[in-house]
């Protein structure tokens, strides 16, 4: 018996299982088989694809909003919205614009509700025990169940970085990017600044994605899970602004999100960022091995 | 194919507790660590701490500072504007250094999608602040510095090695100095000087000062109210590198855009000084050293609040160059805060209101004066007393 079929504790191995396992030359592959086969499930969810229909809409609004506001070009708007002075001149600062406000709720929301679903929903449609039978193993049905959180969570974010990029090209000039430290850099490297700005926002998805893992392996109801992760990211930010408990900031699982804009500074403020990766990667392994417990350890009878 | 041993239920979960279990201990053991070492250096004098400090020039450094501030004040408002007054004296600061030399920096103050940054290039000095889109150019002499030391250097043409027995005997009818132990700041090892006011009445207990080991730079400061285990104030580097920054980073052209003002030196001065100076007009100095007592009419607290207050008083277009934004509004909400905050008092110097601190002491009377000082409240009782009679 290989150590990819073993049954996991609590459900019978039933008989196909070795032979099966003698069929699957490459675990990688039936892996990969199996990931595509839950990206898919969740991605042509008609429910997910209308989160991310909804989350490209917000830059669309936000974009023309402040197109129709149309900001001075001289400055002097105040400091009511970050980069606004700056997008009246560059349409790329629309893109900050956008995921710094998205991060706030939507972004976290729609990751909620695909990491909330994710074990919660097939044990509370009942279809979990048939997903256990598939010889997979609990780890690794838990591990493509992470990976589809993960993908999911990249692509909301890059659906709110690309149509905000597009919607600014279109609503606002397009140039050299002025960064927060005054320093003007071609719209090339802007781009790719951009580009990492993004990746950094999936990460902190990703790790979020964890957390709501772990909370969906313990209910059968998807909704309750989805509920409270919105209300661990809310808290989290509640407790983050209240300058009185500074000293738990750094810990807090929503403090380094909006540390994006250190790559937005010359020269780019590696340490914060680190911080911030430092601070998803424990946040992500603490709660995929608490996950990993539960899930791997728990009676499935839905 | 190997048959891998399963853990039993109850071991699974030994993962997740195992992993949070490390997790607390690395982040306790780094936040022991960092209050605790105490590097080895071999011994020396405070007067040779004072020549080494006096004789160094700064070497090319990119590091960061953070002030902190903890005075025991009542909660303000305005403190999560990082650039507002209120931050300063209750909150944390962050500037980011990158110091090639006297004429070739830049500081930065990073906030949160924002910053702020002041930059010199040779003659050239600007001030960008990215909230405002706004640049301020300034047209600073070459060699300010410079001139500066040898000017002070053409008073007192002695050797720094007298000059700092000199210092230390001035400093000796009030002040204990004496070499604190070694203090790892910002992962360099460092010597400690520390000043203690002779004066029981003086509020302050200690003020440190790290000097660095191999560079001989001021590291961190810190002012300890009298009994206090923790500062009040400080102000020093987390972490410090001394490694030029790079040319890029220290040139600066204001960005396509934004709004561009020129101020001359003469402006940088008034504007940095606006507020030493406002007080200074109708401020009197009593007494000297840890006891000095800022005498002044208490409308000049409070009416500066008000002034500051009433909306638009302060216009970007028209305020001074440097005000930072938002300041203003701040200042008046953080003295009308602390003034309501003060406890009524009164004496055979009179009557008035008294603001206590754990580092200052604030007494606003009600004959119209105010009296500030880093003192115990007698010592401005008294202050109050002679300025009455």
């Amino acid at each position: 018996m290989s150590a990819a079929s073993t049954p996991a504790a609590g459900a019978p191995a039933g008989p196909g299982v070795v032979t099966e396992a003698g069929r699957i030359p490459s675990p990688v592959r039936a892996f990969g088989r199996l990931f595509g086969a839950e990206l898919r499930l969740v991605l042509l969810r008609r429910r997910n694809l209308l989160l991310l229909a909804v989350t490209a809409v917000f830059p669309l609004i936000i974009g023309i909003a402040l197109r129709l506001s149309a900001p001075r070009p001289q400055g002097g708007n105040g400091a009511g919205v970050a980069f606004f002075n700056q997008l009246s001149g560059n349409g790329v600062f629309l893109t900050f614009i956008a995921l710094s406000t998205l991060l706030i709720l939507v972004l976290p929301v729609v990751v909620a509700v695909v990491a909330g679903d994710s074990v919660a929903g097939e044990a509370g449609y009942g279809t979990l025990r048939y997903l256990l039978a598939v010889p997979a193993g609990r780890t690794r049905l838990l591990a493509v169940k992470y990976g589809v959180i993960v993908t999911f969570g990249l692509c909301a974010t890059f659906i709110v970085s690309a149509v905000a990029l597009a919607a600014g090209a279109a609503l606002f000039p397009v140039g050299p990017v002025t960064l927060l430290s005054g320093t003007t850099v071609s719209l090339a490297a802007g781009l790719v600044r951009l580009l990492f700005v993004t990746l950094y926002v999936a990460v902190a998805m990703a790790a979020l994605g964890a957390v709501g893992l772990a909370i969906s392996t313990l209910t059968e109801h998807a909704i309750g899970a989805i509920a409270a992760i919105a209300i661990i990211v809310v808290t989290s930010e509640v407790v983050d602004s209240v300058p009185q408990l500074a000293a738990v900031g750094p810990y807090l699982p929503t403090h380094w999100w909006l540390s994006f804009d250190s790559l937005l500074r010359a020269p780019v403020d590696t340490s914060a960022l680190l911080h911030g990766l430092l601070s998803f990667a424990v946040y992500a392994l603490l709660f995929c091995s608490f996950a990993w417990a539960r899930f791997t350890s728990a009676d499935v009878t839905s | 194919m190997t048959q891998v041993p399963r853990l039993s239920r109850r071991a699974r979960w030994a993962v997740p507790a195992g992993a949070l279990v490390i997790t607390g201990g690395v982040i306790a053991g780094s936040l022991i660590t960092v209050a605790q070492a105490a590097p080895g250096l071999p011994p020396r004098t405070a007067a040779q701490l004072l020549v080494d400090a006096a004789q160094a020039t700064t070497p090319p450094l990119t590091g960061t500072v953070v002030e902190t501030a903890s005075l025991g004040l009542p909660s303000l408002p305005g403190t999560h504007n990082p650039t507002s007054v209120a931050s300063l004296i209750t909150g944390s600061h962050t500037v980011r250094v990158f110091y090639a030399s006297p004429e070739h920096f830049r500081l930065q103050v990073p906030q949160q999608l924002s910053e702020t940054d002041v930059i010199r290039d040779g003659s050239t000095g600007w001030l960008w602040e990215s909230t405002r889109n706004a640049v301020t150019r300034f047209a600073l002499p070459p060699h300010e510095t410079h001139a500066k030391e040898r000017s002070s250097q053409a008073g007192v043409p002695m050797t720094p090695q007298q000059a700092a027995q000199q210092v230390l005997a001035k400093a000796g009818k009030t002040t204990t100095v004496t070499v604190a132990s070694n203090v790892s700041v910002a992962g360099e090892a460092a010597y400690q000087l520390s000043l203690t006011p002779k004066d029981r009445r003086s509020l302050v207990g200690q003020v440190t000062i790290a000097i660095d080991a191999r560079n001989s730079v001021p590291l961190r400061v810190q002012v300890f109210a009298r009994g206090a285990s923790s500062p009040a104030f400080q102000v020093g580097y987390t972490d410090i590198n001394f490694v030029a920054p790079s040319a890029w980073d220290l040139r600066f052209a204001p960005p396509p855009g934004a709004a561009v003002s020129q101020a001359s030196p003469g402006g940088i001065q008034g504007s940095g000084k606006a507020v030493q100076n406002k007080a200074a007009d109708g401020a009197t100095v009593i007494g000297s050293g840890w006891l000095t007592v800022l005498e002044m009419p208490s409308s000049d607290l409070t009416g500066a609040a008000l002034a500051a207050g009433a909306p638009g008083a302060s216009p970007d277009k028209t305020g001074s160059p440097v005000a930072v934004n938002g300041g203003a509004g701040d200042t008046s909400e953080v003295v009308r805060a602390l003034l309501g905050s003060a406890a009524p008092v009164h004496g055979r110097w009179g009557s008035g209101r008294l603001l206590r601190t754990s580092l200052v002491s604030v007494l606003i009377t009600d004959s119209g004066k105010a009296y500030i000082g880093a003192v115990d409240p007698t010592v401005l009782y008294a202050a109050a007393g002679t300025a009455g009679k």
